[in-house]
C-alpha cells in the first residue's frame, strides 16, 4: 500500500521496455507508448555474445529513463555500460549515451493496426541508430489470453554523427534493426507475457513477469541461447 | 447614528441587488465583518499585499501577493477558501495574484461553483470550465471607497534564500564527467513597487571544474523593476552584477496575445565583464556586448506544452536561431533546447526545473530563511556558450505561466490541498474594522 501510495495509483500498469530503452518487445520496437506524464526507469542485462556493443568480448548494462513526454510521444535517454572496455575519460568501463524518440501514429482499432513511428540513438556519437516504422494488431482477445502481433521495417537513414566536433564526424555510424523485424507477443491475464522476435538479424524469445502494475521483470534469451534480461519500474511525475 | 448607517447600507445593498436578508443579520454588520475577517484569515495565512474590494453585482475583487505556498495554486485556492467562506453573500469573486505588488492577473470565480467543486459536487473540468483568466480586469472596476486598504505590505522584508547549486557536465567524448555542487545564498528585498534587489553568494562544496570556481564568492548583485502596461504588456528591467561575472543593464518587454497562449517579447542587453574583486568571470568574457534577442512562444494549453523561437545575437555576439520547447507536469519543468551551430551542426541541451522541498515557508517578517521554490538545472551537451541566454532577472514567465488554464487543470488537486489550510476560527489579530467608507 505504502508503494502504490508513493509511485501513485493513476498509472494503469508499466508499459513493456525493450532492451534499447524503448517501448517494445526484446530488442524490436511496437506500436506503443508509454501513457503521457508516465516515467519508467529500468536496468537490463545483455550477453556478451549478442550484445550490440563490444560483440562477444563484454556483457552490455544498458540504464534507461523512459518518459511520456507528450500524449503519444515517447522519449527515452540511458546510458549503456561496458565493463571490460575501455572508456576515453580513463576508466575501464565504456559508456555509451543514447537517445530515442517514438511516437504513435495512429491507435488500434477494430481492424486498422496501431502504428508507431520512432527512431534510436538519433544524437551524439551514433552507435545504435535505427529509424523505424511499426504495425501492431491483436489478433485474438480471449477471457485470460490475448495474442499481438508486430510487423516493421528498419532502416539506416540517418548516416551522420550530430551534434559532435568535425573531428569524431569521421567515424561510422552504427545500426542496429535495418530491414524487416517482427514479433508476436502472448499475453495471459497480463501478468505473463510470452515474447518471441527476429530483429533483423536473429531470433529472440524471453518472458515478461509483472510482479506489480508498477514493476516488470523480463527474462530473454537473446539468439535463442544468451540468457539476458532487465528489470524496470514505472510512476507517474 | 447607527440606524442611520444600517438605514444607508440598506440603501446600497438593495442598489446593487444584494440577497442578504437584513433581518437576519445587519448588512453594514455583514460587509465589514466580512471583509475584516476575510482580510486577517489572509494575514494570518502569510499572504500579503492584501486589499479586498466591492464592485457592483455582488462581486467581491480580492488582491494579494503570495510568498509563502510554493504553488500558486495552493495560495489562490487559500483565497477562495476564505473568500467564499467569508462573502457568503457575493455571487462571483476577482482574484487578482500580484508579483512584487503588481497585479499579474484577473481570475474570475463563481463563488457557488467552486464551492461545489470543493464539496465534490461537480467535475474538475465543469470548474476550470466556469473560470475566467485574463491580463485585464474582467469585470466592473470596484466601488471607491467600499473595501479596505492594502494590508500587510512586503516591502524590505527580507528573504534568505539556501540554494544548492548543481553543475555537471557528462559528455564531452574525450574528457571524463565534470561535477560541481555549491551552496547558493540568495537575497532578495522588494524595495518598492516592483523594484526588487536580489545578491548571490557561493560557497563552493565541491568542484572538479577550474580552480577559481573552488573559491567562495560572489554570483549575483542587481536591481530589477518590473512594470505592467496595460493589454497584456509587461517590462522589466535589471542594472548590475548576473551570473558569470556579467555586468550591465538587461531589459526584455513582453506581450501576450490569444487569451495569454502566444507571446512576443523582445530584449535589448549591454554587457561586460570586468575585473571585479571576488567576482568569477565568463570563461569566453563579452567585451561591451550588445545582444538583442526578438522571441515568439506558444503555449499549448490542454498539455502544458511550450515552443519558443528566439533570434538575435546572443550573449556573445553570436547571431544565430534557437528553439526551445518546455513541458511542464504539474510544478515538475522539462525541457530542451537547440542551436544551429557551424562546428556542431545542431547544439542541444536540457532544462530542468525541479520543484524543492517544502511546499510551504515561513510567514514573511523582517528577515525569513527559506528554502528556494525550484532548482533550475540546465545542460549543455557540449560546453558552448552558443546561443546562450543570460538569466537577469527577467524570467517572469515563470510567475505568470502558474496563473494559466494549463498550469491551474495540472496543479487542481492543489485547491482541495488548500482547503486544509482554510481554518475558519477566529483570526489571531483582533478583529478590527479596516473598511474605508
Amino acid at each position: 500500500m505504502l508503494l502504490a501510495a508513493i509511485l501513485g495509483q493513476r498509472t494503469p500498469v508499466n508499459a513493456g521496455i525493450s532492451l534499447a530503452g524503448t517501448s517494445g518487445l526484446i530488442n524490436i520496437p511496437t506500436a506503443q507508448v508509454i501513457t503521457d506524464q508516465q516515467v519508467t526507469i529500468g536496468i537490463g542485462y545483455v550477453n556478451r555474445n549478442s550484445a550490440y556493443l563490444e560483440t562477444g568480448r563484454c556483457d552490455n548494462f544498458p540504464f534507461y529513463v523512459v518518459l511520456g513526454y507528450l500524449p503519444r510521444l515517447e522519449f527515452s535517454a540511458g546510458v549503456t555500460f561496458v565493463p571490460g572496455q575501455r572508456s576515453y575519460d580513463g576508466t575501464n568501463t565504456y559508456k555509451d549515451g543514447i537517445v530515442s524518440l517514438q511516437y504513435l501514429l495512429l491507435k488500434e482499432k477494430k481492424i486498422i493496426p496501431a502504428v508507431a513511428i520512432g527512431a534510436r540513438d538519433i544524437y551524439s556519437f551514433i552507435l545504435l541508430n535505427t529509424t523505424f516504422i511499426v504495425a501492431s494488431k491483436t489478433i485474438l482477445t480471449q477471457s485470460r489470453t490475448k495474442i499481438r502481433l508486430h510487423l516493421g521495417y528498419g532502416s539506416d537513414l540517418i548516416d551522420h554523427h550530430l551534434g559532435v566536433p568535425k573531428k569524431d564526424r569521421k567515424f561510422p555510424v552504427g545500426h542496429t534493426i535495418v530491414g524487416v523485424f517482427g514479433g508476436l507477443e502472448i499475453n495471459w491475464k497480463g501478468a505473463l507475457h510470452y515474447m518471441l522476435e527476429y530483429d533483423s538479424q536473429k531470433i529472440n524469445s524471453g518472458f515478461r513477469f509483472r510482479l506489480h502494475p508498477h514493476f516488470n521483470f523480463d527474462l530473454h534469451f537473446l539468439n535463442m541461447k544468451d540468457l539476458s534480461g532487465s528489470l524496470n519500474l514505472s510512476f507517474d511525475l | 447614528m447607527r440606524k442611520l448607517s444600517i438605514f444607508m447600507w440598506g440603501i446600497f445593498f438593495s442598489f446593487f441587488g444584494f440577497r442578504t436578508s437584513f433581518a437576519e443579520q445587519p448588512a453594514t454588520e455583514t460587509f465589514e465583518y466580512a471583509i475584516s475577517t476575510c482580510q486577517n484569515y489572509l494575514i494570518d495565512a502569510g499572504l500579503e499585499n492584501i486589499q479586498i474590494q466591492l464592485a457592483r453585482h455582488q462581486i467581491i475583487w480580492i488582491s494579494y501577493e503570495n510568498r509563502r505556498y510554493r504553488n500558486e495554486i495552493t495560495a489562490l485556492g487559500i483565497v477562495l477558501g476564505y473568500a467564499s467562506e467569508c462573502f457568503g453573500f457575493a455571487n462571483q469573486l476577482v482574484i487578482i495574484p500580484k508579483y512584487r505588488n503588481i497585479p499579474l492577473k484577473f481570475i474570475k470565480v463563481d463563488r457557488r461553483v467552486f464551492q461545489q467543486y470543493i464539496q465534490d459536487k461537480i467535475s474538475a473540468a465543469d470548474f476550470i470550465e466556469n473560470l475566467e483568466i485574463s491580463f485585464q480586469p474582467i469585470s466592473e472596476k470596484p466601488l471607491v471607497g467600499y473595501g479596505s486598504q492594502h494590508a500587510h505590505s512586503s516591502l524590505y522584508k527580507i528573504d534568505l534564500i539556501a540554494n544548492p547549486g548543481i553543475r555537471a557536465q557528462f559528455a564531452r567524448p574525450h574528457d571524463s564527467a565534470q561535477l560541481q555542487f555549491n551552496l547558493l545564498t540568495d537575497i532578495s528585498v522588494t524595495l518598492a513597487k516592483g523594484l526588487q534587489v536580489n545578491g548571490q553568494w557561493i560557497f563552493p562544496i565541491y568542484d572538479e571544474f577550474q580552480p577559481e570556481e573552488s573559491k567562495s564568492r560572489l554570483g549575483q548583485f542587481y536591481l530589477s523593476q518590473f512594470i505592467r502596461f496595460p493589454a497584456g504588456t509587461f517590462l522589466t528591467a535589471g542594472v548590475g552584477l548576473f551570473d558569470l561575472g556579467c555586468t550591465g543593464i538587461s531589459t526584455e518587454i513582453k506581450r501576450f496575445l490569444f487569451q495569454e497562449r502566444f507571446s512576443f517579447s523582445a530584449r535589448l542587453d549591454y554587457l561586460n565583464t570586468h575585473s571585479l574583486k571576488n567576482v568569477l568571470q565568463l570563461d569566453v568574457p563579452c567585451e561591451n556586448n550588445l545582444s538583442y534577442l526578438f522571441q515568439a512562444q506558444y503555449r499549448f494549453d490542454q498539455v502544458n506544452f511550450l515552443t519558443k523561437v528566439s533570434w538575435g545575437r546572443f550573449l556573445l555576439g553570436d547571431k544565430r536561431w534557437r528553439i526551445d520547447i518546455v513541458r511542464r507536469f504539474h510544478e515538475l519543468e522539462l525541457g530542451f533546447m537547440g542551436v544551429w551551430n557551424e562546428s556542431l551542426e545542431f547544439l542541444t541541451g536540457m532544462t530542468v526545473r525541479i520543484p524543492f522541498p517544502v511546499s510551504r515557508y515561513p510567514r514573511p517578517g523582517r528577515i525569513r530563511v527559506r528554502t528556494p521554490r525550484f532548482i533550475p538545472w540546465n545542460y549543455r551537451y557540449l560546453p558552448c556558450y552558443d546561443g546562450f541566454i543570460l538569466d537577469t532577472g527577467n524570467n517572469f514567465e515563470q510567475i505568470t505561466q502558474q496563473f494559466s488554464l494549463s498550469f491551474i487543470r495540472a496543479n487542481i488537486h492543489q485547491f482541495k490541498t488548500a482547503t486544509r489550510y482554510v481554518k475558519l476560527q477566529q483570526p489571531s489579530r483582533s478583529r478590527e474594522l479596516l473598511v474605508q467608507k
